[in-house]
Formats: C-alpha cells, sequence, structure tokens
C-alpha cells in the first residue's frame, strides 16, 4: 500500500488556521470519523478541521501516515515482527513531545476517533504521571488550584491514604 | 482653528468631561455637527457606542483608570462585560505583592456585570501553557483571549488544557495507572482526580513486607487494603505478597476452589529442562531415595501451604468489592498463587463472606483441620518435550475420595485468566502424574 503512489485518492483536510493538508485517503481512513465521513459521502471537498490547529494536525497526520503503511495485523499471518518493533519506536519517539501538545493531540485523536492514538497519548500521560506526588502531577498537568480538594476532603483523603505517603 | 489647552470645555452640569486634543465643540452648539469645524465629541457619542468602546479595553488597570476620567465614564465602565487583568508577579509567591493584588481583585468585583474574564498570573515553570478552567476563567502565559472568543479555539495561542480532555479519556489515562500507590496519590491531584480515579477498573497491588510475618508493617498493609476497598468499580485485582521461601526451589503450587476449597497442589521438581537440552546422568536416581526426598521438602510445602493462608484471609477481605471479575494474588517469586475468576467469584465471595455461623477463622479451621494429604515422587517425567527430574508432588485435599480429574493446575473453569507458559508446563506435569503414575501416590498423615 505505497502512499506515494499519485493515482490514489486524496482528501484535503483543514485545519483551524486554514492551513491545507492533501493526505492519501488510506491515510485519512485511519480516523474512524473522517472514515466514516467518507462511507457517508460527504467528503467530498475539503474536511474542515475548526478545532485542530495546523501544529497538531500535522502531528496527527504523520502518525496516521506512518501507521496506514505498517502492515496491519490482520492483514497477514505471519506479520513482520521487524515492523512490529519499527512501529513500536515511532510510537515512543512520537510520544516525546510537552504535555500541551500531548493533550492537544488527545484532544484532537478524541475528536477524529484514532483508537490507537487516543491510547498512545493516554498511556504517555499515565506514565508521566506514575510514581509522582500530587503537587508534581498538578505541575506536570497544569491543574489549576480552583480545582484542589476543599481542606475537609483533602484531610479525610490523606487520613484514607497514610500509607501511600510514605 | 481653536487651541484645545487655551479654551478647555468642561461641563459639569451635564456630568461629562470631555478631553479633546486638537479642537473642542461649544456644548450648545453640539447637535448640529459642523463639518469643517467641529469633530464629534467624545460626549456625543451614545452610551452604547461609549459601551462598545469601553467594552475593547478588557485590560482591568486601563478600566480602572477610566472610572476617574469623568462621571459618565465611572457609570458606563461598570457596565462593561469583559475583562482581562494581567498580573507580573505571583502574590502567591511574592507576598509583598499581596496587599496590591487584593486591591485589584477588590477593584474587579466592583464590575458587577462582567461575563467573561480573563486573568493571567506569572508561572511557576518556565515552560509556555495555558490553562481554560471550568467555568470561565482563562489564565494563559502569553496571551489572553477574550472569552467571547474562546469557543473558537485559536490555533496559535490556546493549548488544550488538562481540564479540557473529557472525562472517558481522563479515565482511559487514570485507568492505565493500576498501580494502587499511584492511584491513591492521585484522588489527592484534584477534585476531578478524585472522582474519576475511584471508577478505575483494573488495579494491581505489590508488597514488599510480608505483614502477616512482620507484624510491624500490619498497620500500614491495613490502610492500604483499606484504601483499595475505596475503589469499588475494580474488576480486575493483582496482588503480590513477598514469599516466605528465600531459596532457590523450582516448586509451585495452585490452589483449586470447588465453592469451598478443594485442593492444594505443591509440585517441586529439581530440574526442568527441554528434552533436547536434557542430559540422561542428572537423573541417575537411587532406590529409597524418594521417602527422604519427600520429607526433607515436607518443609517447604508447609510454607507454601502458610503462604496461601496469608493469601486466602487476603482473598476474604477483597473479594467483598462488587464489580471484581478476576482477582490473583501472587508471591513475589511467583511459586503460588490464589486466583478467582468469572462467576466462581460470586461462589467463592459468598463462601467467605457469608454471615453465616462459620467466621473466616473457623472456615480457616476448616481448612487447617480437615485435610488430607497425598504425595508421591516421580524420579523422572518426560511430557510434551519437557523433563523434570526428582518430581515431588504433594495434593492437600478437602473432599474424599479426591477427584483427579479436578485437581489440577488448571482445570477448574476460567481460572486460566492468569496462566502464563511456565505455569503451563508446570499444569502439564501434574496432569502427566495423574494419568501416568496414579500408582505411585500415597495417603500420608503430617
Amino acid at each position: 500500500m505505497s502512499t506515494s503512489s499519485s493515482s490514489s485518492k486524496k482528501i484535503v483536510l483543514k485545519s483551524a488556521d486554514n492551513e491545507t493538508f492533501e493526505i492519501d485517503e488510506i491515510v485519512a481512513l485511519e480516523s474512524q470519523a473522517i472514515k466514516n465521513m467518507i462511507e457517508d459521502e460527504c467528503a467530498d471537498n475539503v474536511i474542515p478541521l475548526g478545532n485542530i490547529d495546523s501544529k497538531t494536525l500535522s502531528k496527527i497526520i504523520e502518525y496516521c501516515k506512518k501507521h496506514a503503511e505498517s502492515p496491519k495485523k490482520d492483514d497477514n499471518a505471519d506479520i513482520d515482527e521487524k515492523a512490529v518493533e519499527d512501529l513500536k519506536s515511532f510510537d515512543a519517539e512520537f510520544a516525546k513531545v510537552d504535555m500541551p501538545l500531548i493533550q492537544d493531540i488527545l484532544m484532537a485523536a478524541n475528536f477524529l476517533n484514532i483508537d490507537n492514538l487516543i491510547g498512545l497519548m493516554c498511556r504517555t500521560i499515565a506514565d508521566r504521571i506514575k510514581g509522582k506526588t500530587p503537587e508534581e502531577i498538578r505541575k506536570i498537568l497544569n491543574i489549576n488550584k480552583n480545582d484542589l480538594l476543599s481542606p475537609e476532603q483533602e484531610a479525610k483523603a490523606r487520613e484514607e491514604n497514610s500509607w501511600a505517603f510514605d | 482653528m481653536p487651541n484645545a489647552r487655551s479654551v478647555p470645555n468642561i461641563d459639569c452640569d451635564s456630568g461629562d468631561t470631555t478631553y479633546t486634543q486638537d479642537h473642542y465643540l461649544k456644548m450648545n452648539e453640539i447637535k448640529k455637527l459642523n463639518a469643517e469645524n467641529a469633530f464629534t465629541s467624545f460626549s456625543d457619542l451614545p452610551e452604547d457606542i461609549v459601551f462598545q468602546i469601553l467594552n475593547k479595553l478588557t485590560d482591568l488597570k486601563t478600566l480602572c483608570l477610566c472610572k476617574h476620567v469623568s462621571r459618565r465614564f465611572y457609570h458606563i465602565v461598570l457596565q462593561v462585560e469583559a475583562i482581562s487583568f494581567t498580573c507580573f508577579t505571583n502574590p502567591f509567591v511574592d507576598h509583598s505583592y499581596l496587599a496590591t493584588f487584593g486591591s485589584a481583585i477588590k477593584s474587579l468585583m466592583k464590575f458587577e456585570r462582567v461575563k467573561s474574564l480573563c486573568i493571567q498570573l506569572p508561572s511557576s515553570l518556565d515552560k509556555s501553557f495555558s490553562v481554560q478552567v471550568e467555568g470561565d476563567t482563562t489564565y494563559t502565559q502569553d496571551h489572553y483571549l477574550k472569552m467571547n472568543e474562546i469557543k473558537k479555539l485559536n490555533a496559535e495561542n490556546a493549548f488544550t488544557s488538562f481540564s479540557d480532555l473529557p472525562e472517558d479519556i481522563v479515565f482511559q489515562i487514570l485507568n492505565k495507572l493500576t498501580d494502587l500507590k499511584t492511584l491513591c496519590l492521585c484522588k489527592h491531584v484534584s477534585r476531578r482526580f478524585y472522582h474519576i480515579v475511584l471508577q478505575v477498573e483494573a488495579i494491581s497491588f505489590t508488597c514488599f513486607t510480608n505483614p502477616f510475618v512482620d507484624h510491624s508493617y500490619l498497620a500500614t498493609f491495613g490502610s492500604a487494603i483499606k484504601s483499595l476497598m475505596k475503589f469499588e468499580r475494580v474488576k480486575s485485582l493483582c496482588i503480590q505478597l513477598p514469599s516466605s521461601l528465600d531459596n532457590h526451589s523450582l516448586c509451585k503450587w495452585k490452589v483449586n476452589f470447588k465453592v469451598k476449597f478443594d485442593s492444594f497442589i505443591y509440585l517441586s521438581p529439581n530440574s526442568v529442562c527441554l528434552k533436547k537440552e536434557f542430559k540422561a546422568n542428572e537423573s541417575a536416581h537411587q532406590e529409597g531415595e524418594e521417602d527422604m526426598a519427600l520429607t526433607l521438602i515436607k518443609a517447604e510445602m508447609l510454607a507454601c501451604l502458610g503462604d496461601m493462608i496469608y493469601m486466602i484471609t487476603l482473598l476474604s477481605h477483597i473479594i467483598r468489592l462488587p464489580m471484581l471479575e478476576e482477582v490473583s494474588i501472587t508471591d513475589s517469586r511467583k511459586r503460588g498463587k490464589v486466583s478467582v475468576s468469572g462467576r466462581k467469584v460470586a461462589e467463592v465471595r459468598n463462601w467467605l463472606s457469608s454471615p453465616s455461623d462459620e467466621t473466616i477463622a473457623q472456615k480457616l479451621k476448616y481448612f487447617l483441620t480437615a485435610r488430607r494429604v497425598s504425595r508421591c515422587y516421580v524420579p523422572l517425567l518426560e511430557f510434551s518435550g519437557y523433563v523434570m527430574t526428582g518430581v515431588k508432588l504433594y495434593v492437600v485435599h478437602w473432599n474424599d475420595p479426591v477427584d483427579y480429574a479436578n485437581v489440577s493446575f488448571m482445570k477448574s473453569d476460567n481460572d486460566d485468566a492468569f496462566e502464563d507458559k511456565e505455569e503451563a508446563v508446570y499444569n502439564e506435569a501434574v496432569m502427566e502424574i495423574f494419568k501416568k503414575h496414579i500408582d505411585r501416590i500415597v495417603r500420608v498423615d503430617l
């Protein structure tokens, strides 16, 4: 499934900041939402993505391209182990971005319904907050002070979880 | 042209003070606009236009200063609906700024008509980010957004903040943590975390000190289990306790439930290897060795039985978690496990936690006293590509006669949910003994 083939059908995505991205249909199909749009034949021209900026969208396209090119598990019984490893290291490398972008990607992936990418981003955030103190987690995720537990709740939770603070 | 400075136009009666740079208008001519000499003065502008102008200022400091411009300003400025406030010193860090900050917030509170509010505080971090909290207060590092435009995400300035992420996504993140300690700490992060973290469905807990052996650890352990019990939505639970056996034994054990306990199986070979790697001389074995081997191994078997009792005690408590679908308690060396899954969970729960005449202690006593023990020794066991030497097997069972079809490492329903490859090999070994060496199995008293 070559993506460079000029004969393959193209889909144009337009970001919130009006940048357009022409991609192969096979790449766009990684998104369940776009797939549905194509199937319902309401994706004739340009698909406007008014809530995704170009930076986020280009990352998402990078991800979809790689995953569309990689052989699917159900395609072939004997999966190329090297391809699986390759995809794994691509994912690991892909996730090495700062938290705001991760959250942008996650939000957009949720909108576009790209399950693998949602999973990857969730896993990335989970890994980053594992073994951290509540204060550190607040900092990592930039949790607002307005959302902290009330002093009573905090005291109660502390009592319940005293062991976890050792 | 008249000079504004020489002829100031201050009309205090109309409640307005007008400043013009290059011109002034006589107040009595104000309604006839003179196209050449007289520009529209600010006071000509209808109130709604002045409002629109002031409403575009947004900056709190400017708005506050505007209150001092004129009476008209004073009244209209208080109607503004959008305010932004940029604070360059963090009052929560630099307390000398606290009084100024408080005063600023107090003056902000006078703007009772404000619908949208952007406040920018300095970040404690040196990175660029923005948070949009629920409701409508926005904190941005480098920019602020007018609130009436906030729903159209500005692609360049606004990042998705964690609070934008929908609940199901936050759930997916927290559900991947699994580690009990991390989950408990997450409860303290924020109110949102607190509620979502309690929904997680998979938890693992690794305990490095055996609370049943080192009693000083019992309080901490109890506190951990108590906090575990708050996670009422948990479906899958893995707990690991330290093993009481601190040697290099290759033994494995497993308990089978058949509503109540059915059997405890302990298998301990001297060696396990693939048939193709097996060297015959390793199997050199002398008659009379087997009783010795079985007796020597008895202490080890009893230690494993002890581990199992700790695990059952723990199980009897945690099995009350209402949504539980699979639970596995293992030791740190993966020698043995107590695991229950599927519909067995409900059966075992009913038995262990039923408020019947039997207490847990009595149930466990039953468990210790009503046992029957069988054992056997197989010097060389070959099965599906593997060779085990010096195999010692103990079967402790609570039902008589022993139903060997049921006594296995995995035969019981879908108990194999946690099965790994090593376990499968041991399981085959047990099956092989029951099939080919049943004559070697003898009842013993312990």
